[in-house]
């Protein structure tokens, strides 16, 4: 088992290095730099920039000199926000990004998990049409639509919550139902389909045969098993969550990481635009790390080697 | 007064505006200690009348048109769920065909088996693992102490099924059904399965309705036999009378394809031609008239009576006397 997990983290470093440099590549081959305004900058001014942030050595000394400030903990300074550096920025945005995350996961975890779950043990029967459709509609409408939506009912009509902005955990709620309601309806569907095939497998037969309750087959005998795909999924999902969105971050004005995504490539703000990729990365990697030690507790049959 | 009465049973499935009769009208009875064999094809409706005894057939698609299971003077037919589930693992239990699908692979042998002990005798975890250790050892799991803390997948196919008749006999049941229970094990381990079967019969006195597609297994284990074709029972006898004497064309059909190692010259086995019917789509008549060679128009146009030939010996046929 430890052997397994620091082999996996050997792999985790190995891919992380290969998304580091691509994404350098890939930043830097792009047209268009930090530098180009509408209005031209005088050339020495340019260069004065340019020798600020090293872009006036050639691209591999640049490179190797990210790659070490990296292995130091250090993701560089931010060119469009001047005077702060990446990791003070990351700082500060990732918790908020962080908190509204985390309560988006609860909520979609807890109603995608108990939706899909009734859905299945009342297949084909109104619960399961009502279910479905809920789900439907909730991955169908994005946080563009829920978000001004939800602040339309529960900010203005009723004025239960703030409108946008930071500071309370008042201000964690709408945004976060926004974001986690896309991700219950996934789980749901996938609670439901995991819990299906597992219902009809020959076991839950045998469960049934010894004369259990059908409450005692379903939550000790088929939910481990239905809950499976809805493992698989929630490591990508867990890492997006975390990383935050940035249309919700955007509609309800939160100072979280989300925003910078975007930003940073518009800007060509190189270096910050590289620590948000790298803090996804390694959310994404740990997290998927995470979903095979999980999968190793659930399933038996499973052996870390 | 016998310890199971089935009378007039029948099991049917709505599926998409058809009638499926997956079994029509089945009668047998069964003394305690007995062993009785139900034989047919597959799809002849053995499975759905052994799951129709437990209930465990979903409902729906599945109803029971008429029919009455007494047990021990209960008609199983009139309980609902919670008083079914008292009897279902305590005095009925089942083992199923596939050992290898039909053990939780998520839980322990032990959790799967204590279990059983738990819910019907309340006892504790501990009383409860004792006597799961004790029974897996008299089911010929050595080392059981040990090898109650494993998951299914560490055992291989017999052993699976020793854990899943260990797990029946828990509360040691008044009536065992077992559904081919050898059939997904190689020939050495069915044998030895099938000793042990036989072994509890006669120990516990468990009555055991055993179903099999194979007339060799239930010639050493039955005491009587149910021969089922297309949903419907054809003939019913005792074990001896049916091999020596066998009356309807169908159980004949089935003992003349069996191999035989005490004809030298055997030469090739005699295949029954055709398939079983499609039983949302029956033939007219007799459901074996298209694939048996004694048929007439007689057999086309009406299903035979039941013909009962002496005390528990039944035939469905129209030849029966010929």
């Amino acid at each position: 088992m430890l052997f397994f997990i620091a082999k996996r983290l050997v792999g985790v470093v190995i891919t992380l290095f290969v998304i580091i440099t691509l994404s350098f590549l890939i930043i830097r081959i792009t047209p268009g730099s930090p530098f180009s305004q509408e209005r031209d900058v005088p050339v020495e001014v340019l260069e004065a920039l340019k020798a600020k942030y090293g872009f006036d050595k050639p691209l591999h000394k640049q490179y190797f000199q990210y790659i070490g400030n990296v292995v130091k903990g250090d993701l560089g300074l931010s060119i469009k926000y001047s005077n702060r550096t990446v990791n003070e920025i990351i700082k500060i945005s990732l918790p908020k990004t962080m908190q509204i995350g985390f309560l988006a996961l609860i909520w979609a975890i807890l109603v995608g998990f108990v939706g899909g779950a009734i859905a299945a043990v009342k297949q084909n029967t109104k619960w399961d049409y009502g279910l479905m459709s809920i789900a439907m509609c909730g991955i169908s409408i994005p946080p563009l639509v829920s978000g001004p939506l939800l602040i339309l009912v529960f900010a203005l009509a009723l004025p239960w919550f703030p409108t946008s902005g930071w500071g309370s955990w008042k201000h964690v709620v709408l945004p976060s139902i926004s974001l986690g309601s896309v991700y219950a309806a996934y789980i749901a569907r996938l609670t439901r389909g995991g819990m299906l095939e597992v219902i009809r497998s020959n076991y839950i037969r045998t469960a049934r045969a010894k004369g259990l309750s059908e409450k005692a087959v379903v939550v000790k005998h088929a939910l481990k098993g239905g809950i499976l795909p809805v493992v698989t999924f929630l490591g990508p999902a867990v890492a997006s969550i975390m990383v935050g969105s940035v249309v919700v971050e955007k509609i309800f004005n939160t100072p979280g990481m989300g925003p910078y995504f975007v930003d940073a490539a518009f800007n060509r703000d190189y270096f910050l635009l590289m620590g948000v990729v790298i803090v996804y990365a390694v959310f994404l990697l740990l997290l998927n790390l995470l979903v095979d030690i999980a999968y190793g507790f659930i399933d038996p049959r499973i052996r870390f080697e | 007064m016998s310890l199971l009465k089935i009378s007039d049973l029948r099991t049917y499935f709505k599926m998409e505006g058809n009638v499926v009769k997956a079994v029509d009208g089945v009668d047998f009875e069964l003394e305690k200690g007995e062993i009785v064999g139900i034989v047919g094809e597959s799809g002849s409706g053995k499975s759905v009348t052994c799951l129709s005894i437990m209930k465990l057939i979903p409902e729906p698609p599945g109803f029971y048109p008429t029919g009455s299971i007494e047990f021990m003077g209960k008609d199983l037919m009139k309980l609902n769920t919670k008083q079914m589930s008292k009897i279902r693992g305590n005095q009925i239990s089942m083992i199923f065909q596939d050992p290898m699908s039909s053990l939780n692979p998520f839980l322990t042998v032990e959790t799967q088996l204590t279990e059983v002990l738990e819910i019907h005798q309340n006892k504790t975890r501990k009383e409860a693992q004792k006597i799961a250790i004790d029974i897996l050892e008299r089911v010929g799991i050595a080392n059981a102490p040990r090898r109650i803390k494993q998951f299914p997948h560490e055992f291989s196919g017999g052993m699976r099924q020793r854990v899943m008749i260990a797990m029946a006999l828990l509360c040691r049941p008044e009536l065992l059904i077992a559904d081919e229970p050898t059939t997904a094990l190689d020939v050495t381990i069915q044998a030895q399965i099938l000793e042990l079967m036989k072994d509890l019969n006669r120990d516990f006195g468990t009555s055991i309705i055993f179903i099999t597609h194979n007339m060799g297994v239930v010639a050493g284990m039955t005491d009587r036999i149910v021969v089922m074709y297309a949903g419907k029972m054809v003939e019913k006898a005792s074990t001896s009378d049916l091999f020596e004497t066998p009356k309807h064309p169908y159980t004949n059909a089935l003992l003349s394809s069996i191999p035989r190692l005490d004809i030298d010259d055997q030469g090739s086995l005699t295949p029954i031609p055709g398939l079983p019917p499609d039983l949302s789509d029956l033939p007219s008549g007799c459901s074996f008239h298209p694939r048996c060679k004694f048929a007439d128009d007689q057999c086309k146009a009406a299903y035979p009576d039941r013909i009962e030939l002496s005390k528990d010996r039944m035939a469905a046929c129209w030849k029966v006397n010929v």
